[in-house]
């Protein structure tokens, strides 16, 4: 379910830059990460054409690493995004949902962070605590999962925390789908 | 386009009281007027999908039956799981184009308009004699997509060159006029076309026409003299925001990390 995007948007998006993002998984070719560039710049096309929509950009991986203010110029967050190959050791994924709500905090938009991510956070600030900061600075996080489907245990970690904050946990398995779940967090209406 | 629909009973002496009282000056107006109401009320991009995924229509032919734009068309296509068949498949689609002049058909003029691919054009325009040819029937589509270009301070690829296409209609065929008219031209001409969508190229070829795709243009610029790779991760990744196929073997065939 789509929540259609009407009022003034500051989005920032999480991507993880970790290793195991680097690989290819079935139809995410070259990489996991290719893809989730690729689904990003597709999604902030659509959403950059809204009036008083902006994005932002965060990476991560032992470290998070804010990249870009909420910006509403679709050029910069491409050069921004096709400069991103650096794939690093670890996966802090709680700690990027705190750089994410740090650059949202003073906004005075509605404020979204959407996460792509392989999962298998082993570093930093635990997803629930991060996502408790974000539900406090009013921040909904959504997570889309991408590749081979996490365990159980993970997915209702997931879910529980993006739900804390009013947002979803959706997984993708492959490229098509992953455009799609994009598109439908983000609320850009087909 | 003249239909003649047989209406009588108390149909016809409905309108025929419409137009008595002044609402329509005529029975066809009145049911001109009819047909819009009716096509305004449908969901025209349902059917438009169905006859994208049964008749292997082209992006162009559903966007203009369902009187949507690309974008939207695209959008919808995807949400419903549809990927559109769009940018390259295979190698043929991507080589350099072994010719300077081309001409292009109307979604790839919104492809290259749309994307950093217009800074290649711009740059293949300007050093390597390549001569693009548009259509004269899409010119407000053009300038549209050089104001956007203007507004968001991307480089103006030079004016290409407009020509008369004679519109061609063929109902059997699921490509627009100005598609089969595009195809035409390039085939009288004796000039190889562009066009992002594989059921164009298909059928162009189908009639002899050399068909490249619009990535056919980054090949095209990293085998002439001067140019800079440096610009391809940007150029590639606008283009997936629309997004066109990009087969895994050309970034690596253009040495593209990603």
């Amino acid at each position: 379910m789509s929540v259609p995007v009407k009022d003034p948007l500051d989005l920032v998006w999480i991507l993880d830059v970790s290793r195991s993002m680097g690989r290819s998984y079935e139809t995410f070719k070259p990489s996991k990460l290719s893809a989730a560039k690729e689904a990003i710049a597709y999604a902030s096309s659509r959403l950059l054409e809204r009036r008083g929509c902006r994005v932002g950009l965060v990476a991560f991986h032992g470290r998070a690493l804010p990249l870009l203010h909420p910006i509403d110029n679709f050029d910069v967050l491409l050069a921004t995004l096709s400069m991103i190959n650096y794939l690093g050791e670890g996966s802090a994924g709680g700690d990027a949902v705190v750089e994410a709500v740090r650059m949202l905090r003073v906004s005075g938009r509605m404020k979204r962070a959407v996460m792509l991510t392989d999962a298998g956070f082993n570093m930093g600030v635990p997803m629930q605590l991060a996502a408790l900061y974000a539900r406090n600075v009013g921040v909904r996080v959504d997570i889309v999962t991408l590749g081979a489907m996490p365990g159980e245990a993970v997915t209702k970690a997931l879910s529980e925390a993006a739900g804390s904050t009013g947002g979803k946990w959706v997984h993708a398995s492959t490229i098509d789908e992953l455009f799609k779940h994009v598109m439908e967090v983000v609320g850009v209406e087909a | 386009m003249v239909v003649n629909v047989e209406i009588g009973g108390i149909l016809e002496r409905r309108l025929r009281r419409l137009v008595e009282l002044g609402v329509y000056s005529s029975v066809a107006e009145a049911v001109r007027d009819a047909v819009r109401v009716m096509l305004d009320s449908m969901d025209l991009k349902k059917y438009a999908l169905e006859l994208y995924v049964t008749r292997e229509a082209s992006l162009h032919y559903v966007s203009e039956f369902a009187g949507e734009t690309f974008q939207g068309m695209i959008d919808y296509m995807m949400s419903r799981g549809v990927t559109p068949a769009i940018g390259a498949a295979a190698r043929e689609d991507y080589r350099p184009l072994d010719d300077g002049e081309v001409v292009v058909d109307v979604f790839t003029i919104y492809t290259i308009y749309k994307t950093r691919l217009g800074d290649i054009v711009a740059k293949l325009l300007e050093n390597e004699g390549l001569k693009l040819i548009v259509p004269k029937g899409v010119e407000s589509h053009l300038h549209l997509l050089v104001a956007e270009r203007v507004r968001r301070g991307l480089p103006l690829p030079k004016e290409p060159e407009r020509v008369e296409v004679e519109e061609v209609e063929e109902p059997s065929i699921p490509l627009t006029p100005i598609e089969l008219g595009v195809i035409e031209y390039a085939r009288s001409e004796k000039v190889a076309m562009l066009s992002d969508d594989f059921r164009t190229r298909k059928y162009a070829r189908s009639r002899g026409v050399k068909a490249y795709s619009s990535l056919s243009l980054i090949s095209t610029y990293i085998g002439g003299a001067g140019g800079d790779r440096r610009i391809l991760p940007d150029v590639i990744l606008s283009v997936r925001a629309i997004p066109l196929v990009v087969p895994l073997e050309a970034y690596v065939e253009w040495g593209i990390r990603v």
